[in-house]
C-alpha cells in the first residue's frame, strides 16, 4: 500500500511517500528555518505563507524521488492537528485537492500519532508499550497494548517541556530554535544552580514552577546587576526538566512492565536524555532516526498505514484542521476535536 | 826542540791509536738493558686490546658534544703495543721477556750470526727496541750488542730522535740527531755508521722490507706517510670489513683537518675535533613522530590513512581528484616505522681491554626526518654515538623519476652537525659529497629510503602499498604515482574495477543531493535539531559544494572543507547526517561506499 502523506503543522513542509506501513520511498522536508530565525521564532502567518508558496513542489518532489506514478498511490494521509492551524490548513487543503484529482482517499492524522509511529519505520512495535511523548506541545506518557490503541497514563500539567526549554532559551537571548540551543549550551555547563523540586501527582509532569524559577532568578540577577552563568543555569534547567522525565517515566515503566519504550516528539532529539536514557532505564529504548524526530510526512505515512488498517474508511473532504486535539482511543479516530 | 817534537807525535799517535777504542768507550753501554721499560710490557697484551682501551678511555673522556675527542698514547702504551708486536705468533720471539731475571731466550728479541772471516763469527743480539715521547720527538731506542766468536761482547744502544710534523698531505718523521751508546752522531756520520754496518752485515736498507705506507728517504733519513696512502691501505686491507666505509671517513677528517696530533713529554695526543660534527641534544621531533621511533610497532599506519582514505574518497568521488595529499608527518611516520624496524642501520664495536672488560662504540640511526619543501626536501638523520648525537643534514633537490613510484633527489649540500642553535664554524659542510655517497649507498640502504648507484638518494612509495591496501576493505587499491609539495606528499592512487564502481554511484548520488535543494532543505531541517557552530559550519560548507556541483566545478578544497566540518561534529550530528543521507540516497548505497573502508 503506497500512501501519499502530508506534514504542515508548524514550519515544516513535508510530502512523503511510504510504503506497507515501514518503508520510506521519500521525505521531503521544505525547511523554513532560515526564514524564521530572522524573527526569532516561528511567526504562523508567514509560515502558512511559505508553506503555500513550496507545497506544490513539495509534492511534485516527493513522488519523484519515489519514483513512482501517482496512480500508484492508494491513499492521502494530512496531519490534521494539532499546529498552528493557518499552517495546517494549507497542508489539509492541499492533500484534499490532490485526493480529490487524483481519487484517492484521505484521512487525517494526529501528529503525535505520527511521532510515535515514526518509531515504526526501522522497527516493528512491540505491544504493551509506553510511549513517552515529549515536545513544543506534548509531555504524555500513553500505554499502547495494540496498533491505534492509546491510553493516556499522565500528562503535563501546565507547560510542555519543549515549550518550558523555548521559553528559557529566549529568556538566555539563545535565538531559534532555542530549544536546541538550550541543550547544546547545557552541554559546556554543570549543573550548579539549584532548581525546585516539583511536586508530581501520579504519572503527570509540570514545568510552569521551573519556567518561572528561572525566569525569576533571571529578573532577581539583574535587578541586583549580576549575572547568572547562563551556561549552569542551562544545564541546571536541563538536568531538572529531564529528572522529571526519568522519574516518572520509571514509576510508569514500574507500573506497565512495557516490553519496549518509546521516545517520540521533538526533544527526543535532546542530546542530554540520549546520553542519560540508557543508564537511567533499563529496558530496550526506542528512538527515532534524527530525521524522523523532526516534524516531517514519513512519520504520518507510516501512522497513517496502521490508522487505515484499523478502519479503511476515507474520510469526506469537509474535514477540518484543529489547534488543539487529543487522540485517544475512539475519540481520535472519528476525526473530533474531544478537548 | 825535537824532544819536544817527538812528543807531540807520540801524542798524536796514542790519540790516533785510542781513538777507535775512546769511541767504542763512549758507544760503549753494557748497563743499556737497563733502559728498557719492561714496567709497560704487559704479557696479555695485544695490539687490539691496549688500542681497545686507549679507545675506551677516549670514549669515556667525551662527556660533552662541545668537547673533542682526543685519543692519548703515552709512551708507554706505544711501548706495550710494540712488545705486543714483538711477542706476537708472527713477532721475532714470543718468548721475549726482558728484565732482571731474564734468561737468554727471553733476553733477546732476536739474534744473527754472522762470519767476521774464516776464523771468527760475531753474535748480533737485539735486546730491546722501545720509544719515547717528548715534546714534538719521537725517540727510537734500539740496544744491541755483538759477540766475538764466544768471547768479548760489546754492547751499545742505539737513538734515533725523530722530529714530527702533521703536514696538509702527509705525516713526515725528520731526522734529527742520532746517539749511539754516549756518542751523539752527525746524520752524515750516521749516514757513514750505517755504511758499515751494511758492508759488516752484507744487508743493505734499502733491501729492508718497504715500510707498510710511507716511504723513507736515507739521504735526509725521513718518513714521509701520505695520508692518502694510509686512506688507500685501510680501503684495501681484505681483513678490514668496513674499510671502503672507514676509508671515506678518514677522507673526510684528512680533508677538512679534523685530526691533529700534538707530541708532548710522554704522550701522543691524537685529537679529532668531534664537538664540529655533534649537536648538542638530539633532533627535536613531532612527539607523534619521535613516539614511532621509540615504539615503532605500535604505530598503526593503516589507521591514520583510513581516515584520509575516507576523505580522499570522498574527494574522488565528488570532484574526480585522484590525488590524495598525505602531511608529511605521516609520511615521517611511515618512513620512521620502515626504518626503525630494519636491523643493521646502527652497529657496534665492542673492544675487549687486558684485563677483559669490554667497552662499546656503538653508532646507530636515533631518527630520520624529512622536512619536504617546493624543491625537495631537508632530510636529516640523527645518529647517536654513544649517547652523543650528530644530525647529518642532505639538502636535497627533486629530479625527475623514470619510475613514478620513485622519488629521485640529488644531493646538493651534505653538513654534519648543524642545526639552528650552531654557528657556522660549529657544524662541517662537506665539499666533496661524492665519497660518502659511495659510503652511504653500501650501508645505508632500506626499503623507503636508499641511495642508487647514481648516488640518487630514492624514495620509493612501494613501502605504501600494503598499508594502503590495509587502509580499504579488501584492498583494491593501487599507487599509481608519487610526488611531493611543500609538506605533503602526494599519492596517486587509482581503483579497481568494483571499487571505482562504487565509489562512482555514491559519487553520482551524492552530487544528486547536493545539487536538489529539497534534499538540502530536509537536511537542514534535521539538522536544526542539533545546532552547533559545527553544524552551522557543515551546512554553510554543505551549501558551498552544492554551488560548485550545481555549476559543475567542484573543487578538492571545498570537498576538503566539507569533510573537515563533517569530521568535527559530534557523534551525534554524524549520526544524523549520515541518516539523512541514508534515507535520501539509499542505505544500500551507503552500506556498499561505507563497505569499502574497514572499521
Amino acid at each position: 500500500m503506497i500512501i501519499l502523506s502530508v506534514e504542515t503543522s508548524c514550519d515544516e513542509t513535508s510530502v512523503a511517500i511510504t510504503k506497507d506501513g515501514k518503508h520510506v520511498l521519500s521525505n521531503v522536508v521544505l525547511s523554513q528555518i532560515k526564514t524564521h530565525t530572522l524573527y526569532g521564532g516561528v511567526v504562523p502567518e508567514i509560515a502558512s505563507r511559505e508553506h503555500v508558496e513550496g507545497i506544490t513542489l513539495v509534492f511534485d518532489e516527493a513522488i519523484q524521488q519515489a519514483n513512482i506514478q501517482k496512480t500508484d498511490i492508494d491513499l492521502v494521509a494530512v496531519t490534521q492537528g494539532p499546529g498552528l492551524i493557518g499552517s495546517l490548513l494549507v497542508g489539509i487543503n492541499a492533500a484534499k485537492a490532490f485526493a480529490y484529482a487524483h481519487d484517492i482517499p484521505i484521512i487525517g492524522v494526529h501528529h503525535i500519532v505520527g511521532h510515535i509511529y515514526a518509531n515504526a519505520i526501522e522497527n516493528a512495535l512491540e505491544f504493551p508499550l509506553l510511549a513517552l511523548i515529549i515536545s513544543g506541545g506534548h509531555t504524555e506518557l500513553i500505554v499502547m497494548k495494540n496498533h491505534m490503541h492509546f491510553e493516556r497514563l499522565g500528562k503535563t500539567q501546565d507547560d510542555a517541556i519543549g515549550e518550558a526549554y523555548d521559553k528559557v532559551a529566549r529568556l538566555l537571548d539563545l535565538g531559534y530554535p532555542g530549544g536546541p540551543k538550550l541543550d547544546e549550551m547545557a552541554q559546556s555547563g554543570e549543573p550548579t544552580i539549584s532548581m525546585p523540586t516539583v511536586a508530581l501527582d501520579g504519572f503527570n509532569f509540570s514545568y510552569s514552577g521551573l519556567k518561572s524559577h528561572v525566569i525569576n532568578r533571571l529578573h532577581n540577577d539583574a535587578q541586583r546587576g549580576e549575572q547568572v552563568d547562563p551556561k549552569a543555569l542551562a544545564a541546571s534547567f536541563q538536568k531538572a526538566a529531564f529528572d522529571q522525565i526519568f522519574t516518572q517515566t520509571q514509576k510508569a515503566i514500574d507500573y506497565v512492565h512495557p516490553k519496549r519504550l518509546i521516545i517520540a516528539g521533538g526533544v527526543a532529539a535532546n542530546q542530554y536524555l540520549r546520553a542519560q536514557m540508557h543508564d537511567v532505564w533499563d529496558l530496550p529504548i526506542d528512538i527515532p532516526k534524527m530525521e524522523y524526530c523532526m516534524d516531517n510526512a514519513a512519520m504520518i505515512g507510516i501512522a497513517a498505514y496502521f490508522q487505515w488498517k484499523a478502519n479503511p474508511e476515507g474520510w469526506a473532504l469537509d474535514f477540518n484542521g484543529y489547534a488543539r486535539m487529543d487522540f485517544l482511543k475512539d475519540a481520535y479516530n472519528k476525526g473530533e476535536e474531544v478537548i | 826542540m825535537i824532544k819536544g817534537l817527538f812528543k807531540l807525535l807520540f801524542a798524536l799517535l796514542i790519540l790516533v791509536l785510542i781513538s777507535p777504542f775512546v769511541i767504542l768507550g763512549l758507544m760503549y753501554q753494557g748497563n743499556a738493558d737497563d733502559n728498557i721499560p719492561a714496567e709497560d710490557y704487559v704479557q696479555e697484551a695485544t695490539v687490539e686490546n691496549v688500542l681497545a682501551e686507549e679507545i675506551d678511555l677516549a670514549l669515556k673522556g667525551l662527556n660533552t658534544p662541545e668537547e673533542d675527542l682526543v685519543l692519548s698514547i703515552s709512551d708507554a702504551t706505544m711501548n706495550a703495543l710494540i712488545y705486543a708486536f714483538l711477542t706476537s705468533e708472527t713477532g721475532p720471539n714470543p718468548d721475549y721477556n726482558p728484565g732482571d731475571d731474564c734468561t737468554s731466550d727471553a733476553c733477546v728479541i732476536f739474534t744473527e750470526t754472522f762470519d767476521i772471516n774464516a776464523n771468527a763469527t760475531g753474535t748480533l743480539r737485539v735486546t730491546g727496541f722501545w720509544v719515547e715521547l717528548f715534546d714534538n720527538q719521537l725517540h727510537v731506542h734500539l740496544n744491541a750488542s755483538v759477540q766475538y766468536n764466544d768471547g768479548f761482547t760489546y754492547a751499545t744502544s742505539v737513538r734515533l730522535d725523530f722530529n714530527i710534523e702533521d703536514r696538509t698531505d702527509e705525516y713526515y718523521l725528520s731526522f734529527d740527531r742520532v746517539s749511539l751508546g754516549r756518542l751523539p752522531l752527525t746524520q752524515s756520520l750516521f749516514t757513514r755508521v750505517l755504511g758499515w754496518v751494511e758492508n759488516a752485515t752484507g744487508e743493505t736498507v734499502e733491501n729492508l722490507d718497504a715500510l707498510p705506507v710511507g716511504t723513507l728517504d736515507l739521504e735526509t733519513l725521513s718518513v714521509t706517510i701520505p695520508k692518502a696512502e694510509i686512506i688507500q691501505s685501510i680501503e684495501e686491507d681484505p681483513d678490514q670489513e668496513n674499510g671502503p666505509l672507514l676509508a671515506e671517513l678518514l677522507r673526510i677528517v684528512f680533508a677538512n683537518e679534523l685530526l691533529t696530533f700534538k707530541v708532548l713529554d710522554g704522550q701522543l695526543d691524537v685529537t679529532l675535533q668531534s664537538s664540529l660534527l655533534f649537536n648538542e641534544g638530539p633532533l627535536e621531533l613531532d612527539l607523534a613522530l619521535e613516539a614511532v621511533f621509540e615504539n615503532p610497532e605500535a604505530f598503526d599506519p593503516t589507521a591514520s590513512l583510513t581516515g584520509l582514505l575516507e576523505s580522499f574518497i570522498l574527494t574522488a568521488a565528488l570532484s574526480g581528484e585522484g590525488t590524495l595529499m598525505v602531511d608529511e608527518l605521516l609520511f615521517n611516520q611511515v618512513i620512521a616505522q620502515s626504518t626503525a624496524q630494519v636491523d643493521g642501520l646502527s652497529f657496534t664495536q665492542t673492544f675487549a681491554g687486558i684485563e677483559g672488560e669490554v667497552s662499546e662504540l656503538s653508532v646507530g640511526l636515533d631518527s630520520l626526518l624529512m622536512d619536504l619543501t617546493e624543491t625537495g626536501m631537508i632530510l636529516t638523520l640523527s645518529l647517536d654515538i654513544n649517547g652523543a648525537y650528530s644530525q647529518v643534514l642532505f639538502t636535497l633537490d627533486k629530479v625527475p623519476s623514470d619510475d613514478p613510484l620513485v622519488l629521485l633527489y640529488d644531493v646538493s649540500r651534505l653538513s654534519i652537525g648543524e642545526d639552528e642553535n650552531e654557528a657556522e664554524s660549529e657544524y662541517l659542510v662537506l665539499d666533496n659529497l661524492t665519497p660518502i655517497l659511495e659510503a652511504l649507498s653500501a650501508n645505508l640502504s632500506t626499503s623507503a629510503v636508499s641511495i642508487n648507484e647514481a648516488q640518487k638518494i630514492q624514495l620509493d612509495g612501494r613501502i605504501l602499498q600494503a598499508t594502503l591496501e590495509e587502509s580499504l576493505a579488501g584492498g583494491g587499491i593501487d599507487l599509481s604515482g608519487i610526488d611531493t609539495q611543500e609538506d605533503a606528499v602526494l599519492l596517486s592512487l587509482t581503483f579497481d574495477g568494483i571499487i571505482n564502481d562504487t565509489i562512482t554511484a555514491y559519487g553520482d548520488a551524492l552530487k544528486d543531493l547536493l545539487e536538489d535543494d529539497f534534499a538540502l532543505s530536509t537536511i537542514e531541517s534535521v539538522m536544526s535539531a542539533l545546532p552547533s557552530e559545527e553544524v552551522d559550519q557543515l551546512l554553510e560548507s554543505m551549501n558551498t559544494l552544492s554551488d560548485e556541483i550545481t555549476a559543475g566545478n567542484p573543487s578538492s578544497e571545498t570537498v576538503d572543507a566539507f569533510v573537515d566540518s563533517y569530521e568535527s561534529l559530534s557523534a551525534l550530528e554524524k549520526t544524523a547526517l549520515m541518516e539523512s543521507f541514508e534515507t535520501i540516497i539509499g542505505a544500500d548505497l551507503i552500506d556498499d561506499f561505507e563497505g569499502i573502508i574497514p572499521e
